[in-house]
């Protein structure tokens, strides 16, 4: 009996990690190419990572600032919304997975019931954006506000006053939501706190606050601040419940060079908060959830390269961070768990319809909050490895052959301590409309 | 991180290494052919010919390259334009058109699609631009200086385009077309920014070269250089950017 039960728990570790395969929530937005004419390779070096162009019409405040931005210039039937999706067909397995049979690798695969996003934003006025992304409609049937946001562009007449308000995504090096890859790999360094956290922090999921935004013209210099209610914490009654910050600033060379036609630099960090204790309506405190806040930190760099010439760049982006974890976020800790992680990434848009894109992804943990455990316990890496082939694109639609695979080990966290690893195999179609 | 440092100043010396040109000129149209795909094909078109997906649905049409006529110059009227003109409006953009400002793309894939543009005009194979008009110094804004520029106004006639108050209704207004056939309407002067640029040169250029294609003539050789800085200060006085914000209204 409970061998079953230990197959079918397997089951399920093996089905959970392929309904993650399902598309990272990602943004290509046809209404906008609907709504100035533009194709999507004006914005998006290659979908959906935004080029300079693109960067400069977001931080306007999706406006071309022509004249033309406010909905009144458009006709009654605009509507602005997109839809993506990715069918797909993927395979993933799992390694060193406990069963009635010993430690297997268990795998499955299968078209995916994949769901979609419902992409809204443009302008409600001249200088008022928004964007609002109900996300999921898998056969599931749940569905879940992403976004839901609205930004004031270009208050006192210039580009360094813009403030946002409701869940929108922090000013990432890389957008969470515009990966290159589709499986479920993440950007780990996002995510990754040390070993036994309980913080759920997540840089690359949206957060409810707001976002104080300035750039110069072209967004070569730029800076960020959000301020917001940590998402997912249990203790969350109000904004103030579980705060953080985060802040971001980056500068941008053009050259006229054909061997290295743009860089960049930033530096980005964020300070979040998570309960360790709640408390009943009478006032007890409740061990493991609610109040007594304590931090989680990172801090980090990032540097971007465009060899070749900047239409059909060799895109390379290098980010890393460290990170600290209070003690008392960690079970049995006697030390504040720190970590180093990052990424590299290149993607290389060899023509407007086809990139190769790669990427590798590195956590270790520096100092266990509980010394007794190993050291390289939850250290965790990843590599992606992909093919876009766009088929078609107008200023209305676009659809892409999409080829990708990926491999997340994490150390110590399989069976019996043995390393697990996540391989995941993706083609699909991924079309917005 | 002095070895970040070091990467730093080398990737600046990249680009401080790269030959300096005056801008717009010396463009590859091999890779030019590439940003133009990305960035402007869907109005200006496969064949150059202003006829992309979008354009239909627009009322100011997209430039059609193959004639080699443009309307942002510095050259004279009937000339082709430099490529520091074409820099600048690509760069800067048409304000109240559909053409968007392209600063970001870099100067680098501007350079290149200019190159690849004048592959659609034989024009450009036998014909150079002329030499760019002088613009003589600015006077001093002035209210006196609005009071000339709107005789100036009048007895240039150009209230029958841009109507008595400069709202683009004169007679005339309905009746334009420009070279290709399409209606035309005359722009409105009083709504803010202007569509080649809001700085006074910006605005003396294009009275004094005339907008090729359209039934906008250059006034050069009836207006003299102070009357013209007077229409220019009587234009920007119809817009309530002016002259608070003189010459450093942004896009």
């Amino acid at each position: 009996m409970r061998g079953r039960v230990r197959l079918v728990l397997a089951a399920c570790a093996v089905l959970a990690a392929n309904a993650l395969v399902l598309p990272a929530p990602a943004r290509g937005f046809p209404a906008f190419a609907r709504k100035y004419g533009l194709r999507c390779t004006a914005c998006h070096e290659s979908w959906p990572k935004l080029n300079d162009f693109g960067r400069a019409f977001r931080d306007n405040g999706y406006q071309l600032l022509t004249g033309k931005d406010d909905t009144i210039f458009e006709t009654p039937g605009y509507w602005p919304a997109s839809v993506r999706i990715t069918p797909q067909y993927s395979y993933t397995q799992v390694t060193n997975q406990a069963t009635d049979q010993g430690i297997k690798n268990l795998g499955s695969g299968g078209v995916g019931q994949v769901g979609l996003d419902l992409l809204m934003g443009g302008t409600l006025f001249q200088n008022v954006s928004f964007l609002v992304v109900p996300t999921g409609f898998a056969p599931d049937g749940a569905v879940f506000l992403e976004s839901a946001w609205v930004r004031f562009d270009n208050l006192f007449g210039t580009s360094w006053a813009n403030f946002k308000l409701g869940r929108h995504e922090v000013d990432l090096p890389v957008s969470a939501h515009r990966p290159w890859n589709l499986t479920s790999t993440p950007y780990l360094i996002y995510s990754f706190h040390a070993n036994g956290s309980a913080s759920n922090y997540d840089m690359g999921e949206n957060q409810w606050g707001v976002e104080y935004m300035g750039h110069d013209r072209g967004s070569l210099n730029r800076v960020a601040v959000s301020v917001f209610n940590v998402q997912n914490s249990p203790g969350t009654e109000n904004f103030w419940s579980t705060p953080g910050i985060y802040g971001h600033a980056t500068h941008e060379w053009q050259w006229d060079s054909g061997i290295v036609s743009e860089a960049k630099i930033g530096v980005f960090g964020s300070y979040t908060t998570w309960p360790t204790t709640s408390f009943t309506s009478g006032g007890q405190p409740i061990p493991g959830t609610g109040g007594n806040l304590f931090p989680s930190t990172k801090l980090g760099g990032e540097g971007q390269i465009w060899f070749g010439h900047p239409a059909t760049p060799f895109h390379l982006i290098l980010v890393f961070a460290h990170g600290e974890d209070d003690k008392a976020l960690i079970a049995n800790a006697t030390q504040n768990g720190t970590f180093n992680g990052g990424f590299a990434e290149f993607g290389w848009t060899f023509t407007l319809k086809n990139i190769i894109f790669a990427r590798y992804d590195l956590c270790k943990n520096s100092q266990q909050g509980d010394p007794t455990l190993p050291q390289n316990q939850n250290d965790q890496n990843a590599i992606t490895v992909g093919w876009r082939h766009t088929f078609q694109f107008s200023n209305r639609s676009e659809y892409a052959l999409h080829v990708e695979y990926s491999s997340w080990e994490m150390v110590g966290m399989g069976a019996n301590g043995l390393n697990t690893r996540t391989n995941q195999y993706l083609v699909g179609i991924d079309f917005a409309y | 991180m002095k070895r970040l440092y070091a990467a730093a100043l080398a990737f600046a010396a990249l680009g401080l290494t790269a030959p300096a040109r005056a801008q717009g000129s010396g463009g590859d149209p091999v890779k030019g052919k590439v940003v133009y795909e990305r960035y402007c094909l869907s109005c200006h078109g496969e064949l150059g010919n202003g006829g992309g997906e979008f354009a239909e649905w627009i009322t100011t049409k997209p430039r059609d390259y193959r004639q080699g006529t443009f309307k942002w110059r510095s050259t004279p009227s009937g000339s082709l334009p430099t490529d520091a003109d074409l820099d600048k409006t690509i760069r800067d953009g048409v304000y109240g058109t559909f053409m968007p400002t392209w600063f970001a793309i870099g100067e680098r894939n501007r350079r290149d699609v200019i190159a690849y543009i004048k592959t659609f005009s034989a024009r450009w194979k036998t014909d150079k631009p002329q030499a760019a008009i002088v613009i003589p110094p600015e006077p001093p804004y002035s209210e006196a200086s609005v009071k000339r520029g709107r005789a100036v106004y009048e007895k240039s006639n150009c209230a029958q385009c841009h109507g008595q108050d400069a709202l683009g209704d004169g007679p005339s207004a309905h009746e334009l077309k420009d070279d290709w056939g399409f209606p035309i309407v005359p722009y409105d002067l009083t709504g803010g920014h202007i569509k080649c640029g809001d700085t006074g040169p910006d605005i003396y250029r294009v009275f004094m070269t005339g907008l090729n294609g359209t039934p906008m003539p250059a006034f050069s050789d009836s207006i003299s250089e102070a009357d013209a800085w007077d229409l220019v200060h009587y234009i920007q006085s119809l817009s309530a950017l002016y002259p608070k914000n003189y010459g450093t209204a942004s896009k």
